[in-house]
């Protein structure tokens, strides 16, 4: 499988009161065509900044970021690269615009890309139709009449009418009940088969970057602290903090739980930066900042002292 | 043990529309119960109806009876709306959803507890009220600087405890939790379900918990009731739920939970979503989107006992084993 | 075009718009042609009440009050339409501007904006007007140009929040010019906010007018509501008991603020797919 992402040593800095927060502080992470890649971590983590900084809508402090091994520089870039990696966000009633239709909402991203107006409808309806949403009954309606669910699904038909190659999905059904939430990822799923998708799931549930993934990347802090293979990392972390975000998932086995908050980005512990939280902490741990070891499995890496060779 | 509350033939009408429709609950002091279902199936209505706080919109019949214990038995459905003021918070009171909202944005947190504590005890002495407030926060475990600070300046963590700090104010005998950890990431959800449990072994308090999400429920209760279409359709302790349900809508739920370690393949989704209360189906309320339904759901089923302890309101149960579900015709919901 | 028919004629309150409305710009065009005296015209008769000869009484000078009336309601709907169209479009475009490029644009259009928010509107007006030669349109861009900053500072507020949610977000995400962005989803979701304000600032001109008019720094020569309110007050009409004289042109501008309100409000239906919905 070829990059369709490529992302070098990716920053982004926010100025905040407190100094300067580094939402991301050198990311590197390759995405492969067709594949579903989870980046995993707790709110605040930068998992959010990650995607929208692969896609150009913050600005980047440092790092590059490739697609199909040409380094995306310039607008006209940028543009092919919005067109062949879309997103879906959160929450289903913020992201439509309440003023317009169905149909309007579906074919913005052909409105966008110049593609000629002959060809909306039926690309629209199309893509409808494969979110599981009757064209006929839909396409007039306005997103108040619909129910969380569908709207996702309005979300999920709008990425598909320029047929990318990649979408990005930030917490998709975080927001969803959990009927509602299995038939949206069905939707996903099955649309990542039959058209060779490659999703990049942004999620804080490791349950269910373990039914979706095929390989994961676990973010503290602004940086990857572990990636590999999803099965891997999840049943064997190598970094205390995935093995956290494995315990906290209910119910839980493990009683107690990661203690404490993500602590400022503008104000980063020294040494490991997970080393205040963790239950395994050793001597050197607060001066020396561990980078990414291997751990276990080929590919399989985690950023921990403790697998230091 | 006697009961803490009981509640029979709770029923809430929008219109003449029930939304919630004959429930009957009873709750053991100290006693942890889960109250499951989809959004709309009439949960959130049932724990606002147990307080009395509908909107005005909403009227709801049935008894519900509280017997804090060394006290009068409360009659809460016979309360007027003075008489109620009396009783939530003190012996009642609900953690919401969403805290930032229930949460005053220019009130420091411990004016909001300290209002809180005055309402009932109006006479109490500042210092006494200043050192409550203080345990309050040790309690849910913020440190006592929360208490000078404002909403905003509070992580989605921390404002949940604030709302459990609030709720445990007046040294309630019942906390209603409505979906309390909705809103928050995995470690967050954590700490916050840790905190109810360690409550609930230190205080003794009963607990009801809301929540969608039946995973949270298994982790924190000894029993629970899951809804549909704002009727009980099973309830039975925790274990036995999770290991054996004994009903079509439950075994769909607990399918299409992820399981880390086990099956990776997606279970197949429950089709469309809970019935509108105005256009409910005779019959089973969930044979539209039940694989198994047959001729005799289209009577309704009652709520009966199937094993011991164990309810289903399900013409089938009890359920040996589970056959492949039938794919019922996709609606989105 | 027949759903904006049936709300305009089938219902209750578009009746209620279009027809003061169109009675007003009827009257507008016409009053001057149909006023029954010419209403300029002095004679002894000084408020006197009601009567066949003046149905509506006379003023402090003697003239016809339906007459002035009559011919009153063209220079008080011009000005009052004309200067809130101004204010809305250059409320709109600022507020619209400097909310959703911020930065340096926004900074400077928001101290432009608050200079006009801080002075006090009517010494300001009274000086442009002093500058300028007194006509209708000096009075009408006199007025526009002084009432904008309200509903710019809205509309800022609003586009602040509007740029931040995830529909605008996506549209970004998806390459959208900034252009594509502010017509197809921040200016759908202010507009209401916009009618909203520009309905006020028509009876803000309508009375602004009357202000600068009986200061002597409007057109000398027009006849309009407002001239009539400030003469009938100045000449102590309602402690006279004169009510005829203040009570019509007083009527005249609520009944018209009111019909551009209760439009503003259908047409406000007629966008907003969530309102239309609950009738």
């Amino acid at each position: 499988m070829s990059a369709l992402m490529d992302v070098r040593d990716l920053a982004v800095h926010f100025p905040t009161r407190g100094g300067v927060a580094k939402a991301l502080d050198g990311v590197t992470l390759d995405w492969r065509r067709g594949e579903i890649l989870g980046v995993v971590g707790e709110s605040g983590c930068g998992k959010s900044t990650l995607a929208r900084a692969m896609l150009g809508l913050v600005p980047a402090a440092a790092g590059t970021v490739a697609t199909d091994g040409a380094e995306v520089h310039g607008r006209a870039a940028l543009r092919a690269l919005r067109r062949n990696v879309q997103m879906i966000f959160q929450d289903p009633y913020q992201t439509l615009n309440p003023r317009r239709r169905v149909s309007d909402i579906v074919a913005e991203a052909l409105v966008v890309a110049g593609v000629p107006r002959a060809e909306h409808a039926a690309r629209v309806e199309r893509a409808l139709d494969e979110v599981g949403m009757a064209p006929e009954r839909f396409m007039r309606r306005y997103p108040h009449e619909l129910s969380g669910g569908q709207r996702q699904r309005v979300a999920i038909a709008a990425t598909l009418v320029l047929e990318p190659a990649g979408i990005i999905c930030d917490e998709p059904v975080s927001m969803l009940d959990v009927s509602v939430r299995s038939q949206i990822l069905h939707v996903l799923l099955e649309l990542q088969r039959a058209r060779e998708l490659a999703l990049l799931f942004i999620t804080h549930d490791l349950s269910l970057a373990w039914q979706l993934c095929d390989r994961i990347a676990v973010m503290y802090l602004g940086r990857i602290v572990e990636q590999g293979d999803a099965r891997d990392v999840i049943e064997r972390p190598g970094h205390p903090y995935t093995q956290a975000l494995v315990d906290a998932v209910p119910p839980r086995k493990q009683r107690t739980p990661l203690g404490g908050e993500l602590p400022d980005a503008a104000n980063l512990p020294a040494g490991c930066r997970f080393h205040p939280r963790c239950p395994q902490r050793f001597e050197p741990c607060d001066h020396e900042d561990p980078p990414l070891f291997r751990a276990g499995q080929p590919g399989h890496e985690a950023a921990c002292l403790l697998l230091k060779p | 043990m006697s009961a803490l509350l009981e509640v029979s033939g709770l029923t809430v009408r929008h219109r003449g529309n029930a939304i919630v429709d004959g429930v009957d609950l009873t709750l053991a002091p100290g006693e942890a119960l889960g109250l499951a279902g989809e959004s709309g199936c009439g949960k959130s209505t049932t724990a606002l109806s147990l307080m009395k706080l509908l909107p005005a919109a909403l009227v709801q019949e049935g008894a519900i009876a509280l017997h804090p214990p060394g006290e009068e038995t409360i009659n809460i459905d016979r309360r007027t709306e003075r008489g109620m003021q009396l009783v939530r918070w003190r012996h009642v009171s609900l953690v919401f959803q969403g805290a930032m909202n229930a949460l005053d944005p220019v009130q420091r947190v411990e004016r909001q507890i300290a209002s809180a504590i005055r309402l009932h005890e109006p006479r109490a002495k500042a210092a006494d009220v200043k050192a409550r407030i203080l345990q309050l926060l040790g309690t849910v475990g913020l440190p006592a600087r929360v208490g000078r600070s404002y909403a905003h300046q509070l992580s989605g963590g921390q404002r949940q405890r604030v709302m459990i700090a609030l709720a445990l104010a007046c040294r309630p005998s019942l906390v209603i939790a409505d979906e309390p950890t909705t809103a928050l990431d995995v470690v967050m959800q954590a700490q916050i379900l840790e905190l109810l449990e360690r409550l609930r072994a230190e205080l003794g308090l009963a607990l009801i918990l809301i929540s969608h999400d039946l995973s949270v429920l298994a982790e924190t209760c000894d029993r629970i009731a899951v809804m549909y279409a704002g009727r009980i359709v099973e309830t039975g302790p925790v274990g036995a739920v999770f290991s054996a349900p004994q009903h079509p809508y439950t075994k769909r739920l607990l399918d299409s939970l992820p399981v880390i370690g086990g099956s990776r393949a997606l279970a197949v989704p429950i089709p469309g979503g809970p019935p509108d209360p105005a256009d409910a189906p005779p019959g089973c309320s969930f044979r539209p989107r039940c694989p198994y339904a047959a001729e005799r759901c289209e009577r309704r089923p009652a709520l009966r006992e199937v094993a011991t302890e164990r309810s289903a309101a399900c013409h089938f149960a009890p359920w040996e084993r589970w056959p492949e579900p039938i794919v019922v015709a996709e609606e989105p919901g | 075009m027949s759903e904006v028919r049936r709300l305009l004629f089938r219902t209750k309150r578009g009746l209620f718009g279009v027809s003061v409305l169109g009675l007003f710009a009827f009257l507008a065009v016409f009053g001057s042609l149909l006023a029954p005296e010419d209403p300029r015209a002095s004679s002894t008769a000084v408020l006197e009440g009601l009567s066949g000869g003046h149905p509506l009484g006379t003023t402090e000078q003697g003239s016809d009050v339906l007459s002035q009336l009559m011919v009153g309601a063209r220079v008080s709907i011009v000005v009052g339409f004309a200067a809130a169209i101004i204010s809305a479009v250059l409320g709109a475009l600022v507020g619209l501007v400097g909310g959703y490029f911020g930065g340096w644009t926004d900074r400077v259009l928001d101290a432009f904006e608050n200079w006009f928010l801080v002075i006090p509107t009517l010494p300001l007006m009274v000086v442009l007007a002093r500058l300028l030669d007194p006509s209708l349109i000096v009075l009408i861009l006199v007025i526009g140009l002084t009432s904008w900053a309200g509903t710019g500072r809205i509309v800022r507020s609003q586009v602040l929040t509007l740029k931040e949610r995830a529909f605008v977000e996506r549209a970004r995400a998806l390459g959208a010019t900034d252009t594509y962005i502010i017509r197809t989803h921040i200016l759908p979701n202010t507009l209401p906010l916009i009618f909203a304000n520009t309905v006020l600032i028509v009876a803000i001109a309508i009375l602004s007018e009357a202000s600068l008019a009986f200061l002597g720094l409007g057109d000398p020569n027009s006849i309009s509501w407002g001239t009539m309110l400030e003469n009938g007050f100045e000449s102590g009409a309602p402690s006279a008991g004169a009510w005829w004289y203040v009570v019509p042109p007083g009527l005249c501008i609520t009944l018209l603020v009111l019909a551009v309100a209760v439009l503003g409000y259908l047409f406000e239906e007629h966008i907003n797919p969530r309102l239309r919905e609950q009738r």
